[in-house]
């Protein structure tokens, strides 16, 4: 599958949205056999802290604070074989630090140039389905209770 | 949705070194030191190895990067001398410990600068904090050559410091530091409690002369 998006910074957002929002179970199973096989350094270790959510009335309005959410993160290291050093982000709601830790390892390696194709392909592009089939479940959930409410108009006399 | 933790963008941040191995820890033991240093004017205290072992510092000293990894959060603000620190050391520091840094050293909580670019002009140009507000004046870091005792060294001050945490006298020889630049620190101390603190790193070592101490310079 191709890249949704051309530059690279909105690749990555495109890819840590991906890893960010995968099921944590999902995420372990598929990040596990690759991530072993390459060393990591800590640059920040995982910290966890609140962040303000802050949304905008019918998506439209002025922004509000909508509440504090609870967000770990972190950042890795790598060298990768050619010498050149990539480093990695982890930002995910909740307290799972070993979550954020491999979303930290997958984003580093997925900027390495060699690495690319094959995580893209292994772990970026099932864990997207794997939350799009979670997103069309919930969906269809709360699509099958859903009221639609009418008014009648009183007709001119 | 706004971020709260915020972090440099990732292409810089691929060459910021490694901070403390264990932030807390490492931090209590480096304010330990600077809180006995603090408290025992001239005194001079080795920052403990193991804590230091880690940290990749980006042009500064290892003790100084540890002060300021140390001192330094997202609610304290910095002037750092561009001679010591470039980007590069700008965006170690924001990184690990969210400092904002300013462009004007007047309005600074925390002024880092080598000791050859201190000037006795530098008292003047920092804030000293209000009758009110004292706690306000600024601290300023000194990366000397050279730090001691007793004994001389090129270029360096013999000073002789008295007042609380000092028993009678305290002796410091403070390299890279003129005459002038104690004089004109000796003159502030009639500002009291307005003044600035000033600690002095030098490698792996430092010393303290907060505002209460009284300077002399023995030529």
């Amino acid at each position: 599958m191709t890249h949704p998006h051309s530059s690279p910074q909105a690749r990555r957002a495109d890819w840590l949205r991906v890893l960010a929002r995968a099921p944590s179970a999902e995420l372990a199973r598929l990040a596990a056999p690759v991530l072993g096989e390459y060393r990591f350094e800590w640059l920040r270790a995982p910290e966890q802290g609140l962040m303000m959510v802050r949304a905008r009335i019918g998506n439209a309005g002025d922004r509000f604070n909508i509440g504090e959410a609870t967000v770990t993160r972190c950042a890795v290291r790598h060298r990768a074989m050619g010498g050149e050093q990539v480093a990695g982000v982890g930002h995910v709601l909740g307290l799972d630090a070993l979550r954020a830790e491999r979303v930290a390892q997958l984003d580093a390696l997925l900027q390495v140039e060699a690495l690319h194709a094959l995580l893209w392909r292994n772990v970026v592009e099932p864990l997207r389905e794997c939350r799009a089939l979670i997103d069309r479940d919930e969906r269809a959930r709360t699509e099958a209770s859903r009221v639609r409410f009418f008014t009648l108009q009183p007709e001119a006399a | 949705m706004s971020a709260v933790l915020g972090h440099p963008s990732a292409g810089r941040l691929a060459t910021v070194g490694r901070g403390f191995a264990q932030p807390v820890h490492a931090a209590q033991q480096v304010f330990r030191a600077l809180l006995e240093a603090m408290s025992r004017p001239g005194c001079i205290q080795a920052l403990p190895e193991p804590v230091l072992a880690g940290i990749e510092p980006p042009g500064l000293s290892r003790g100084m990067t540890a002060l300021l990894l140390t001192l330094l959060d997202a609610e304290t603000s910095l002037w750092i001398d561009p001679a010591l620190a470039g980007a590069e050391g700008l965006n170690y520091l924001r990184f690990h410990t969210g400092v904002r840094t300013l462009a004007d050293v007047g309005d600074a909580a925390f002024v880092v600068c080598p000791a050859d670019r201190a000037q006795p002009a530098t008292w003047s140009a920092l804030s000293a904090g209000t009758d009110e507000v004292p706690q306000s004046g600024a601290t300023l870091l000194v990366e000397v050559p050279s730090l001691q005792a007793q004994g001389a060294a090129p270029s360096s001050t013999r000073l002789r410091l008295a007042g609380p945490g000092i028993e009678s006298t305290q002796a410091l020889v403070v390299g890279g530091l003129d005459a002038p630049f104690w004089r004109a620190r000796a003159a502030m101390e009639a500002d009291y409690p307005r003044g600035i603190d000033l600690i002095l790193c030098c490698g792996d070592t430092l010393a303290a002369i907060p505002r209460t101490t009284r300077v002399t310079v023995e030529g």
